[in-house]
C-alpha cells in the first residue's frame, strides 16, 4: 500500500514539471503570458480556439489526474500507516 | 491535520478543473465555429473564469498550508532528510503567496522526493521488531552467561 501511494506522489511530482513545461512554454508562445490573460475571454477563447484540441486538453487532463493521483498518495499512504504490515 | 488540509485543498482544485472541463470546450468550440465571441459566450466565460480562479487560488492555498505543516513535521523528526523538510516548506509559502511559476516544479520535488523516500523507507514495525529481536537476544546472552 505503502508502495502504491509513494508511487502516486512520484507520478504526481513528475505531472507538476508536465504542466510547468505546458504553462511554461506553450501558453507564452501562444501570446498568452498572465493570469489576467486567462481570465480575459477576449485574450484565451480565440487563442485556443485557433489551435487543434490538443492545446486546450493537457490544462484540464493534467489537472485533474494529478490532482487524483495526491489524493490516491495521500490514502495509500494513510492506510498503510494505520494498518502497518 | 496535515490530510484534512491537502484534502480540502485537492478537493477545491477538482471542482474546479471539473467545472472548467465540462463549461469550458463548448464555449471554445463556439468561437471556433463562429470565428467571433458572442456577448453571450463572453458573459458565460467570466462566470467560468471566475469559479476556476477561486478554485486555483483555494486549493493552492489549503494544499500549500499542508505542506506547511508536513515541511515543519519532516523537520522536527530525524528520520527524514532535513532537506526534504525544508524544500516542503519553500513549497509551502510558494503555494500559500500562489507564487505559480515556482510553486508548480517546487511542489513536484519535494512530492517525488517523499514519493522516494516512502518507496525506500523501512516499516516502523519492521524497526520495533528488530529492535526487540536485539534485546531477546541480549537478553538470552546474559542468562547463557
Amino acid at each position: 500500500m505503502m508502495r502504491v501511494g509513494a508511487a502516486a506522489l512520484v507520478a504526481q511530482g513528475i505531472g507538476l514539471f508536465a504542466l510547468t513545461i505546458y504553462f511554461g512554454v506553450l501558453f507564452p508562445s501562444a501570446g498568452l503570458t498572465s493570469p489576467g490573460d486567462f481570465a480575459d475571454a477576449g485574450k484565451y477563447l480565440p487563442v485556443v480556439a485557433a489551435h487543434p484540441s490538443w492545446f486546450y486538453i493537457p490544462e484540464w487532463a493534467l489537472g485533474v489526474v494529478n490532482d487524483g493521483l495526491f489524493l490516491i498518495g495521500l490514502a495509500c499512504g494513510g492506510v498503510a500507516r494505520a494498518r502497518p504490515t | 491535520m496535515i490530510c484534512l488540509f491537502a484534502v480540502v485543498g485537492v478537493t477545491i482544485y477538482l471542482i474546479g478543473h471539473f467545472v472548467n472541463v465540462a463549461w469550458a470546450p463548448p464555449l471554445i468550440g463556439e468561437v471556433a465555429r463562429s470565428g467571433t465571441i458572442a456577448p453571450a459566450i463572453a458573459s458565460q466565460y467570466a462566470v467560468l473564469a471566475n469559479i476556476y480562479n477561486a478554485a486555483m487560488l483555494g486549493g493552492t492555498l489549503f494544499t500549500g498550508v499542508a505542506l506547511l505543516i508536513f515541511g515543519i513535521y519532516i523537520l522536527r523528526t530525524r528520520s527524514h532528510p532535513r532537506a526534504l523538510g525544508a524544500l516542503a516548506l519553500a513549497a509551502g509559502v510558494c503555494d500559500v503567496v500562489t507564487f505559480m511559476p515556482l510553486a508548480l516544479p517546487l511542489t513536484g520535488s519535494a512530492l517525488i522526493w517523499l514519493g522516494a523516500v516512502m518507496l525506500f523507507a523501512r516499516d516502523e514495525n519492521v524497526d520495533r521488531l528488530d529492535d526487540h529481536a536485539h534485546l531477546v537476544a541480549g537478553r538470552d546472552a546474559e542468562i547463557l552467561e
